[in-house]
């Protein structure tokens, strides 16, 4: 079941990502303001939203955790978080690459781009928490709570460019007249084949992490008949 | 197309997919080690059984 949900997610990613290329690459001109470089939109803005949205089910999942106290919740938690951290750390070096030839620099330090900068630094120390404790339930447990607090921070990301005047371009999303369509049609299903490959992965690392944990058991009860 | 934007547009595309490529890898490399962990814990707790 687990091996089909995969395959298929990558069927419908790698089809559309092609799809999409020939769009992005061959139909769409370029951009009036911008010129070519625009195009990066395309995988940027959808890598970042695709990581939004493992850390909003990383959430979630910690909350199931702690709720429900059943150990699947904190691998669906920590599969979410390192491969939201991928795309989110994916996404934003798209977007130094793209602000090089267009903002002149690679980085400021406006609302945005420091928020998802610790964005981030806070997925990372997750990551570097969970390795430091080895009981699987106080593991979760402590995660579940971190998860929650380092969620704080997505929406301040998400309204940054509206709250504050950024450098960052304005928002997109429900502005009427802000992007043409047709490139609207491409971002928005872009979006399609990035979640797909989020699932994929999420998938895997669960599996892993499911592993990982009959390898212990396993462990423990070799280190016992010794 | 203007030759600096197509060498800014193929590094964001580069990065995108080699950072992709590096995770897929990572979680490859992970699996591997899982299986020969496993397999070895399996063979020692048969070994147990049989002493």
């Amino acid at each position: 079941m687990r091996q089909k949900f995969i395959l298929l997610a990558l069927l419908i990613a790698a089809v559309m990502f092609s799809w999409n290329l020939y769009r992005i690459f061959l139909v769409l001109p370029d951009d009036a303001e911008q010129g070519a470089i625009y195009r990066v939109l395309f995988f940027h803005v959808p890598a970042l939203w695709a990581g939004m949205l493992a850390f909003f089910v990383a959430f979630v999942g910690s909350i199931g955790y702690l709720v429900k106290k059943e150990l699947h919740y904190d691998y669906l938690s920590v599969a979410n978080v390192e491969v939201g951290l991928v795309f989110s750390i994916i996404g934003t070096v798209m977007g130094m690459i793209w602000a090089r030839p267009v903002w002149g620099i690679w980085w400021t330090w406006d609302a945005r781009l420091t928020s998802m900068f610790i964005c981030i630094l806070l997925y990372l120390a997750y990551i570097l928490l969970r390795r430091a404790i080895s009981e699987p339930r106080q593991r979760a447990q402590f995660c579940a709570i971190f998860s929650i607090f380092a969620f704080v921070d997505i929406p301040i990301v998400w309204y940054s460019i509206r709250w504050w005047r950024t450098q960052h371009p304005q928002p997109i999303v429900g502005e009427p007249g802000a992007i043409d369509p047709a490139m609207k049609s491409v971002l928005y299903t872009n979006l399609i084949p990035m979640v797909c490959l989020v699932a994929a992965l999420v998938a895997i690392r669960m599996y892993q992490e499911e592993t990982q944990f009959t390898l212990d058991r396993l462990r423990r009860r070799v280190n016992a008949a010794e | 197309m203007d030759q600096t934007q197509f060498v800014f547009l193929f590094w964001a595309y580069f990065v995108c997919w080699l950072g992709v490529l590096l995770y897929v890898g990572s979680l490859v490399m992970r699996e591997r080690s899982l299986r020969q962990q496993l397999s070895q814990l399996r063979e020692q707790l048969r070994d147990n059984d049989d002493l």
